[in-house]
C-alpha cells in the first residue's frame, strides 16, 4: 500500500536492549485517530497499563508528527511527544514546532516509540532507516545549547534537527522539557523528565524521503486559497511582529492579566514588558518554524545595560508575561535573562514561575521566612531571587529541591499555601485569569493533562461578538468572556478542533485562533493530501475519539469528576479591580453543561457507554469492565 | 538580464522556497531536491538561502567534460541529463555551493530560475528572495541600508519611519 501525506512507517527503539523495528503504519490508526496527539494518546491508552511509575522503563516515550507535515501546508510543522507524566500521574503530552518534525517524516516515521531505558547515557542518531545508538556521557550535563552544538560537531553536520534535554531533566526536575531548534520547546508535563530517565539525552535525526500528496492539483489550489486566507487576516502584521507576545496588553486591558501570582490582574509596568516593547527596542529579525509563512519568531539583542550582549530567539507571551507580571518584575531584560536560562536549563517557563510566584506570595503572607528560602529575599519582582531559583531548581538545589516537583507538591511537602498553589491535577495554570476568561477556566479544568488552555484555546470567547455564540451555538453569551453560559458548548467545540489541529501537527496560532481551519476545510485538505475520504462532521468525530480515549487514560489513572476544579481563590474571590472587576468563576453550572455537552456522567466524569459506542470506543467498555470501573 | 537576489537577514529561514522549488521541479515535497537551500544556525539566528548566482564566468559550465551543462538561449542554466557522466566536477567548482545532487537521481541540479518564473521568489513570504535587475537591487538595498542606518537617529528627533 501506498501512503500519501504520511510517512508510512512507525520507528520502535527498545533503549534497554538496543534494538529497533520498523513497521508499516496502522490504517486502523490512521482512519480513526488522524496524526500527532491522536496517535500518541491512542498508543498510550494501548500499551501503558495502569498506575505504572512514570519514571520507570515501563513508560513509554512517543514521538509523532501528523500527515500535513513535510508539505507545504503552512505552519504543518510540529510534533507530539506523550508519556504517563511523572508531574501529574496522568496523560503527559507536549508539543513543539520548529524543524525537527519535518525531518523526522523525511527520515521515514510518522511515529517514533522509545521504550525501556539504556544503562548508560546515550543518544540517538536516526539517518532515514539506519539507527545508530551513540554514547554520550560527554553530554550529560551540558545545557541545551552546548549540548546541540556537540552533536552537530561530532557528527559533523551542522543541518541535522535535534530535540535535546537540559540539565533539568538529568536532575530528576518533575517539569522538564524537550527542545527542538533550541528554543522551540515541548515543555509541558515534563517529558524531558521521562527521556532523562531512559537515559537519554538527544535524538538527532536526518532524512532524505520525500513526501507525496494523493491530489497534487487539489493540494496546490488548497495551499493556495489557505496563504490568500493568511495573508489577508487582520492578525497577520501583529502576529508576524511579535509573535503571541501580543496580547500581553491586550490582556492587561481587559483585566485579567494574572499579576503577582493573581492576587491582581492589572499589572502596572505593562507596557514596559510588552510584545510592543520588545519588538521595537530589541527585535532584529523574524525566524519561523517549518514551512510557516507567518514567522512569527523573533531573534532579539540587548545591546546596553547589564545583560548587554545577551541575545536568543523568542520568547512567547506565557513565558514573557509569567516572568514579568506573575512574579511582578517590571523589567524586560530580566525576564529575557529568566526565559534564557529556563531554556538552556531546560524547564517548562509556566510551571517555573508559578512555584516561583507561589513562593513569593507565601513569603509575603509571612507562611515562609527568609531562612525558609536559602536567605533569598522573596518580595515581588527582585531580580536576584527569580534567576537564583531557576538555578536553584535547575539543580534540585536548597529550596530549589522543594520546588522542583511542581507547586503542588511544594505545598504539600511544607505543609502551607495549599489553597493557592495555581494547578489543576497537578499541572500549573496558565498565565490568563480563568475568572476574566472563563471559556479558558473551563478549559483548564477538564483539560486531559491538567491546566491547559492548549487543549482548547477558546480565542473566540475574546471577540466579545454575541452574533458569533449565537451562530455556533444557539447561544449569544457563549462567546462573550465573562458570561458563564454556553461555555460547555463552546469549549468541548474548540476542544475537538483542537484535538484535529494537533493532530493534523498545524500550528494553533493559525488554524485555530486565526480560524482558517474549520472541520470542512480540515476534510478537504486531508482528503487532498492523504486520500481518506471524509467530511467535516467525519473530523470532529475524529476530534472527539482523541479526547475521549484521553479521557478514558485518566479515568484508568482514577481521575473522576471532584478533580475538575480549579484553585479555590477563582472560586470564591472575585476579581479585585479593573474592567473584569467583581467577576468570578462559576464552576459547577459550567461543568455540567460541559459534561451534558460531551455525554459524560454528570455524578463521575466518566464517558457514558452510548458515548463510547458511538465513537468505536468499545475497547475502552472492555477494559473499563475488566477493571471494575462502573459506567453509566 | 534578471537574476535572483537574496536578503539573507530577512529571511526567516522557512524552507517554503524548498518546498515550492521541489514541488515544481519533482511534484513531491522534499527540500533535498529543491534547487535552492537555505542553511541554517539557529543559535546565532542565521538563515540563509543559497541557489545559483548566474555568474557570467560558470566555472560550472566550463568544467563540465561532457558540455551536459549549458545556459539555453533565454540565458537560464540547464543540464542535459543524459549527457552528464556525474563526475560531479559542476558541483566542486561552484564557489557558492548553489550545483546541488539530486539525492534519488544522483545527478547534479541547478536553478534554472524556473524557465522565468521563479516560484521560490513568488512564494517567500518574507521578500528575502527577490528576483530583479542587478541595478534594481543594488537600489533597493542601498535605501533599506540607509534606513537602517538613520533609524536611530530620527527616532530621537521624533520621526518615524513608516514601513513599505
Amino acid at each position: 500500500m501506498k501512503y500519501y501525506g504520511y510517512a508510512g512507517k512507525i520507528l520502535r527503539i527498545n533503549l534497554t536492549k538496543r534494538d529497533f523495528s520498523i513497521k508499516n503504519l496502522e490504517k486502523d490508526l490512521m482512519v480513526n485517530f488522524l496524526g500527532g496527539r491522536g496517535f500518541n494518546s491512542k498508543r498510550l491508552f494501548d500499551e501503558i497499563p495502569p498506575k505504572i511509575d512514570p519514571l520507570s522503563p515501563e513508560n513509554k516515550l512517543i514521538f509523532s508528527t501528523g500527515p500535513l507535515v513535510g508539505t507545504m501546508f503552512p505552519t504543518a510543522s510540529r510534533f507530539n511527544v506523550s508519556a504517563k507524566s511523572p508531574q501529574t500521574n496522568i496523560l503527559g503530552d507536549s508539543n513543539a514546532g520548529g524543524h525537527f518534525a519535518a525531518e523526522m517524516k523525511y527520515a521515514g516515521y510518522d511515529q517514533i516509540i522509545l521504550e525501556g531505558r539504556s544503562k548508560e547515557p546515550i543518544y540517538l542518531y536516526i539517518n532515514d532507516d539506519s539507527i545508530e545508538f551513540l554514547d554520550a556521557k560527554h553530554l550529560w550535563g551540558k545545557d541545551v545549547y552546548e549540548c546541540d552544538r556537540i552533536i552537530k560537531k561530532d557528527l559533523g553536520d551542522k543541518s541535522i534537527q535535534t530535540v535535546i534535554i537540559g540539565p533539568a531533566a538529568e536532575n530528576g526536575v518533575k517539569f522538564a522539557g524537550i527542545f527542538a531548534n533550541l528554543i522551540r520547546a515541548a515543555a509541558r508535563t515534563g517529558m524531558g523528565t521521562v527521556m532523562a530517565s531512559k537515559n537519554l539525552k538527544a535524538i538527532a535525526i536526518k532524512g532524505s524521503k520525500s513526501i507525496e500528496v494523493a491530489n497534487p492539483k487539489k493540494f496546490e489550489k488548497i495551499i493556495e486559497e489557505i496563504e490568500e486566507e493568511i495573508y489577508n487576516h487582520p492578525q497577520y502584521w501583529p502576529r508576524r511582529k511579535m509573535g503571541t507576545t501580543r496580547i500581553l496588553l491586550p490582556v492587561n486591558a481587559m483585566g485579567f492579566l494574572p499579576t503577582r501570582h493573581f492576587t491582581s490582574t492589572i499589572f502596572e509596568y505593562a507596557e514596559n514588558v510588552s510584545g510592543e516593547k520588545l519588538a521595537e527596542e530589541y527585535n532584529i529579525k523574524v525566524r519561523g518554524c517549518f514551512s510557516c509563512i507567518l514567522p512569527c519568531s523573533r531573534f532579539y539583542i540587548i545591546k546596553e545595560g547589564k545583560y548587554a550582549g545577551l541575545y536568543g530567539e523568542g520568547p512567547e507571551y506565557e513565558p514573557l508575561s509569567s516572568f514579568t507580571a506573575r512574579v511582578g518584575n517590571g523589567d524586560l531584560q530580566v525576564a529575557l535573562k529568566a526565559i534564557d536560562m529556563v531554556n538552556k536549563l531546560g524547564l517548562d517557563a509556566i510551571t517555573t514561575a508559578e512555584c516561583i510566584s507561589w513562593a513569593m506570595e507565601c513569603y509575603e503572607k509571612g507562611w515562609l521566612k527568609k531562612n525558609d528560602v536559602d536567605g533569598l529575599d522573596l518580595t515581588w519582582g527582585n531580580e536576584e531571587a527569580i534567576l537564583k531559583l531557576i538555578e536553584k531548581i535547575s539543580k534540585r538545589e536548597g529550596f530549589g529541591d522543594i520546588l522542583a516537583d511542581g507547586v503542588k507538591k511544594a505545598a504539600e511537602k511544607l505543609g502551607i499555601g495549599k489553597e493557592i498553589a495555581m494547578h489543576v491535577k497537578g499541572l500549573e495554570i496558565i498565565q490568563a485569569d480563568p475568572r476574566g476568561a472563563k471559556g479558558y477556566g473551563l478549559g483548564y479544568v477538564v483539560a486531559s493533562r491538567g491546566a491547559d488552555h492548549l487543549r482548547s484555546e477558546p480565542f473566540m470567547e475574546l471577540s466579545d461578538d454575541p452574533k458569533k455564540g449565537e451562530k455556533l451555538f444557539g447561544i449569544p453569551e457563549a462567546t462573550i468572556r465573562l458570561e458563564y453560559k454556553g461555555k460547555g458548548k463552546l469549549v468541548s467545540y474548540c476542544e475537538d478542533w483542537c484535538a484535529i489541529v494537533d493532530s493534523l501537527e498545524v500550528c494553533k496560532n493559525v488554524a485555530e485562533n486565526m480560524e482558517i481551519l474549520p472541520f470542512d476545510k480540515a476534510a478537504e485538505v486531508i482528503e487532498a493530501a492523504t486520500g481518506l475520504k471524509l467530511n467535516g462532521n467525519d473530523v470532529r468525530k475524529i476530534g472527539e475519539r482523541i479526547i475521549n480515549i484521553e479521557r478514558a487514560f485518566l479515568i484508568r489513572e482514577g481521575i473522576r469528576k471532584e478533580h475538575d476544579t480549579l484553585p479555590k481563590r477563582f472560586l470564591e474571590e472575585p476579581i479585585p479591580s479593573g474592567i473584569s472587576k467583581g467577576s468570578i468563576f462559576e464552576l459547577e453550572k459550567m461543568l455540567n453543561e460541559y459534561y451534558e455537552e460531551r455525554k459524560w456522567s454528570k455524578k463521575t466524569g466518566i464517558p457514558l457507554k452510548e458515548k463510547l459506542k458511538e465513537l468505536n470506543l468499545e475497547n475502552v467498555i472492555e477494559q473499563f469492565e475488566k477493571i471494575g470501573i462502573e459506567m453509566e | 538580464m534578471k537574476k535572483i537576489f537574496i536578503d539573507a537577514f530577512k529571511c526567516a529561514g522557512c524552507k517554503y522556497c524548498e518546498l515550492s522549488c521541489s514541488f515544481y521541479h519533482e511534484g513531491k515535497f522534499n527540500p533535498k531536491l529543491s534547487r535552492i537551500r537555505i542553511f541554517k544556525e539557529d543559535e546565532y539566528g542565521i538563515d540563509n538561502p543559497i541557489l545559483c548566482s548566474l555568474c557570467s564566468y560558470c566555472p560550472c559550465i566550463n568544467i563540465c567534460p561532457t558540455n551536459a551543462f549549458y545556459r539555453n538561449e533565454k540565458g537560464f542554466m540547464e543540464i542535459n541529463i543524459e549527457k552528464c557522466i556525474k563526475c560531479y566536477k559542476c558541483i566542486e567548482s561552484c564557489f557558492f555551493g548553489a550545483v546541488f545532487l539530486h539525492i534519488e537521481k544522483k545527478i547534479p541540479i541547478v536553478c534554472n530560475l524556473c524557465n522565468g518564473d521563479p516560484q521560490c521568489v513568488k512564494k517567500c513570504p518574507t521578500k528575502a528572495i527577490v528576483f530583479l535587475e542587478p541595478n534594481e537591487f543594488i537600489q533597493k538595498k542601498n535605501y533599506e541600508y540607509s534606513r537602517i542606518v538613520y533609524q536611530d537617529f530620527l527616532n530621537k528627533h521624533g520621526i518615524k519611519i513608516k514601513s513599505d
